[in-house]
Order: C-alpha cells, then structure tokens, then sequence
C-alpha cells in the first residue's frame, strides 16, 4: 500500500514538473511571439552588403521585427524579407520608410519610419524599396579619395622638400629652368620673337600665338592651302620632292606640337589643383615649349634654305 | 608646243635643283644682325644685345672672321650714328690676326681718322664723304651726306661729321627727320637734344624751347 502511494506521489511530481516546464516554454513562446501571427513584410536593395539574416528591425528605437531571410530577385537586386509580428502592423503604413542604417559603431539595422499615421496599412504584398543611410561611413567614403590624394601630396612635398636640399635635385633642377625660361620671356616680348629673326616671320607668327588655339586653326588653315595648291599646281615645285610638300611636313608637325602645348597650357591652369602633378606637367611643359620653339624656328629657316627664290643674305658695313 | 612645255619643266626643274640651298649661320647670323639694328635704334637695348650675342656665336660657329669683324664694325657704327665713341675692341683684335683694309679705313672713317683713309676700300657711299670732310665745307658735306641712298648709312655718316665737328642746322635737322622716318627713338632722341643745345648756344631761345617740349612730350 504504501509502496502504491510512493508510485503515485512520484508520478504526480513529474506530470507537475512536466506541466511547469510546459507551461514555462509555453509562456516563454508566447512572449516571444511564437504563437503570435506574424507578417512577412518584402523590401528590395540594390545591394545586399552588410545585410545579414536575423538583423534587428526597429521602430521608434523598439526591436519589433527581424530579417528573416535574404533572396536575390529575378531582376538581380536582393529581396529582404522581414518577420513583424501582426500587433505591429498598424504602425506599419504605407508612406512607412524603411532605412538601412548603419551606424559607425554597432550592428547595422533596419529602422522603420511612420510619419503619417492616418494613411493605409502597409499591404505585405507590397514590395518597398529600402533607403540606405550610411551616416559617418559615407561621408568617410567620400573623404576617402581625398584623403589619400592628401596622402600623396604630402609624399610629394616631403620629396620636394628633400630635393630642395639637393643642389642636383629635381627641384633645384626645375628652379634653375624656371629661371632661365623667365629670364629669356622677360628679356623677350616672346619666345616667338626669341626663335625667329626674320622681322615678317616674327610679326606673322608673334600674332598669331598669342593664342596657340588661334595658330593651330590657322597653321591648320594654311596647311589645308597647301594641300589644295599641291593638287593643282606644277609637279616640279610642288611634286614629291618640291619644296611646298617639305612645308607641308613641316606644319603637319607644328600643328600638332602647338596643340600638345595647348593642352599643356589647360594643365597649368589647373597645377593648384594637381599639386601632386605639377613637378611633372612642368618638366613637360617646359620641354614642349622649347621643342616647339624650336621646330618653329627650324621651319622659318627650313623655309629660307628651301625656297630657291631669295637671294643670298650678305652681311656688309652699313 | 607640248614638247616645248616639257623641256621648259625639265629646265626649270633642274635650274631649281642646281641652286645651292644657303648655309643655316648665314641665313640666322643676317637676320639676328638686322634685328640687332632695329632694337638698338628703337632703344630696346637688352634684346639688341641678345641678337647681336646670337649673330656673333653664329658667326664664330661658322669660322669666318671677315664676317666677325663686320659685325663687330656695324655695332661701332650704330654707336657713331647717336654720337656715342666707337667699341673697337673686339674688332681691333681680329684685326690683329685678320687684317683686312676695307674693314680697317671704314674703322678709321668710324674714328675720324680721315687722313688715314684708303677712299677706294670704303663703302662707296662714304667715299665722297671723306672727300668734302678733308674740303672743310659744311655745305658741301651737307649735300654728299643727302646724297646717300641708304638711310642708316646716312645716318652713321651724320654720326661722324657731328663727332668730327661739323655742327650746323641743317645737318641735325637732317638727322631728326631721318630718325622719325624710320621710327628710330634712340638717335631722335639724341639729335633732338642736340638740335637743342645747338638752338641754345646759337641764341635761338624760341625754338629751343620748342625743341625741348617736343622732347618732353616724346619721353612722357
């Protein structure tokens, strides 16, 4: 009998202890919504970077939701797909807007924002497009490239700098050509005038590059004469080995050294805001417009030796 | 008439193939010597001096000192055309090495030295110069200097019969027009304050004066 009544009092305690534990996960699901209905809410991103499956969905600073999974869509852009338990929904409206926010510190998250209350439920059918706002990321994203132009700009000084302190050193070098080149245009009203002593030569050319856009189109102009001459004309002069094809070569090679020293010009311009790019675009520049100069003044005196109509200049006392 | 066309080409292509294509010094040493002239006469001083250094290292490239010392003598006779001494240095020192006769009486005219002269080996525009200037007649000088065609010869020439002494008005006023004809600001400049100085020590006060503002307006 007695062994009967322990049988008993054991079996009670474990169908309580059941019945508690049951009624523990039981309440314990219930406050976690288990038995709760919830909805499937679909948003669509471009991207799915630093999304992930479980990430915390708020509202009003209140976790109501999470991602529950992450599909990329037929048209290749990925579909978020957010659990919010149904007491929720009728925060949820449709002018509702669904950020992405990730935050310099902590878990990236998505946040929900109502502003109108009054307007419809949001439908689950409806498929929204999520905002991203990346906060001190973005803006550290777009400092970015800055920063490592920045970068590069203090390499350049520090270089510089090291230069300055070698006599051979780039800089020095650059100085001592900058030098030269001033002294020779203050010494002259122009390079041109510098290059060409033939006084009409000076004063046909001088004009013209005081723009050098203005002389390319007109070298391009006299160029194109030439070409309309030489179809014309006499084989004798203007043939293979006349002396107008020989011109014509020599301006093909002008045009186009006057239009490197145009865009040359535009670098210039912008060197303060290249400053990383300066020590070269100078460099360059400074050997493009000598090589110019120069090529301007072998065609004048290619034109002198060429033409066999002029005569002989003869230095005599005056 | 179509065979006569074709030896004309032939002709002309070959009289255009036989001429001897002018030396690249020669070419460059002429032009940089003419644009030496031009800034010295109009007073841009530095970049005269940069063409006549250019004319000079072509020349010196070239070898010939014959030229060198021409050079070198057309610089002293642009220094004589505005009443400055000659700068005889260089050349006396080819001179030295390379004596020439034709380049040393036209130094010698430069310098006054007219006795010294050699009337055949000069320029012939300067020849009857040299004549009228041992005559002694300041007419006659006048009228040889108006004589002469080229107009920087006629003013070296004016440069050294003031230096030599022969002053008077019709001279310097001959100077004068010659330099504003040609846009020559330096010796306009030079001969204009001579004019003035001449005007002052011969009691003309008025056109002095006249003189004297024309200059002040010209420098201003």
């Amino acid at each position: 009998m007695m062994f009967r009544s322990l049988e008993f009092k054991v079996g009670l305690f474990i169908l309580i202890t059941s019945v508690m534990i049951a009624a523990a996960v039981g309440y314990v699901a219930f406050k976690k919504d288990v038995f709760s209905r919830v909805d499937t809410y679909t948003l669509t991103s471009r991207s799915g970077e630093e999304l992930t499956e479980g990430m915390p969905v708020l509202l009003s600073g209140f976790k109501v939701g999470r991602v529950d999974a992450l599909e990329l869509g037929s048209d290749g852009r990925v579909l978020i797909k957010l659990k919010i338990p149904h007491r929720y929904a009728k925060w949820i409206r449709t002018d509702s807007v669904f950020i992405i926010n990730k935050p310099l510190i902590g878990a990236p998250r998505i946040v929900i924002s109502t502003r109108n209350m009054s307007s419809p439920p949001l439908s689950t059918d409806t498929i929204r497009e999520v905002v991203v706002a990346n906060d001190i990321n973005e803006t550290i994203k777009k400092l970015e490239p800055v920063v490592e132009r920045l970068n590069r700009i203090t390499i350049n000084i520090e270089t510089l700098t090291a230069n300055l302190a070698d006599p051979q050193g780039n800089v020095n070098q650059i100085l001592r050509n900058t030098a030269k080149l001033s002294e020779r245009a203050a010494r002259t009203e122009s390079l041109l005038e510098l290059a060409l002593a033939d006084p009409e030569s000076v004063h046909a050319v001088q004009t013209a590059l005081k723009n050098t856009e203005d002389i390319t189109i007109q070298l391009t102009s006299i160029l194109e004469k030439v070409d309309a001459i030489a179809e014309k004309s006499d084989e004798s002069l203007y043939g293979k080995n006349g002396v107008f094809p020989s011109v014509r070569i020599l301006l093909i090679d002008l045009v186009g050294k006057l239009a490197k020293l145009d865009k040359f010009v535009d670098h210039i311009n912008n060197i303060s805001a290249n400053a990383d790019e300066s020590t070269k675009e100078l460099k360059v520049l400074r050997y493009d417009i000598d090589e110019t100069v120069n090529s301007i003044n072998s065609l004048v005196n290619e034109l002198n030796r060429k033409i066999p109509f002029k005569k002989d200049p003869q230095i005599k006392l005056p | 008439m179509k065979r006569y066309f074709g030896l004309i080409s032939c002709l002309f292509l070959l009289w255009g193939c036989g001429l001897k294509s002018i030396p690249e010094w020669r070419t460059a040493s002429f032009n940089h010597l003419e644009q030496y002239k031009k800034y010295f006469l109009t007073g841009r001083e530095q970049l005269a001096a940069i063409h006549f250094q250019k004319a000079v290292n072509e020349l010196k490239g070239s070898g010939n000192l014959s030229l060198l010392m021409t050079v070198y003598l057309t610089r002293s006779a642009l220094h004589v055309a505005i009443l400055e001494a000659p700068q005889g240095e260089e050349y006396l020192e080819i001179a030295k090495v390379w004596p020439s006769d034709d380049h040393q009486d036209y130094y010698f005219l430069l310098e006054g030295r007219f006795a010294e002269i050699q009337k055949s080996s000069l320029p012939t525009s300067y020849q009857d110069l040299v004549t009228t200037i041992e005559e002694g007649n300041a007419k006659r000088i006048t009228e040889t200097i108006r004589n002469i065609q080229d107009d920087l010869s006629r003013l070296i020439a004016i440069g050294v019969v003031v230096r030599h002494g022969v002053v008077n008005e019709a001279i310097l006023t001959q100077a004068v027009d010659l330099a504003s004809v040609n846009g020559w600001r330096k010796p306009l400049l030079i001969y204009l304050n001579r004019l003035k100085s001449f005007y002052e020590t011969t009691g003309k006060r008025d056109q002095a004066e006249i003189i004297r503002l024309k200059i002040e307006l010209l420098k201003s």
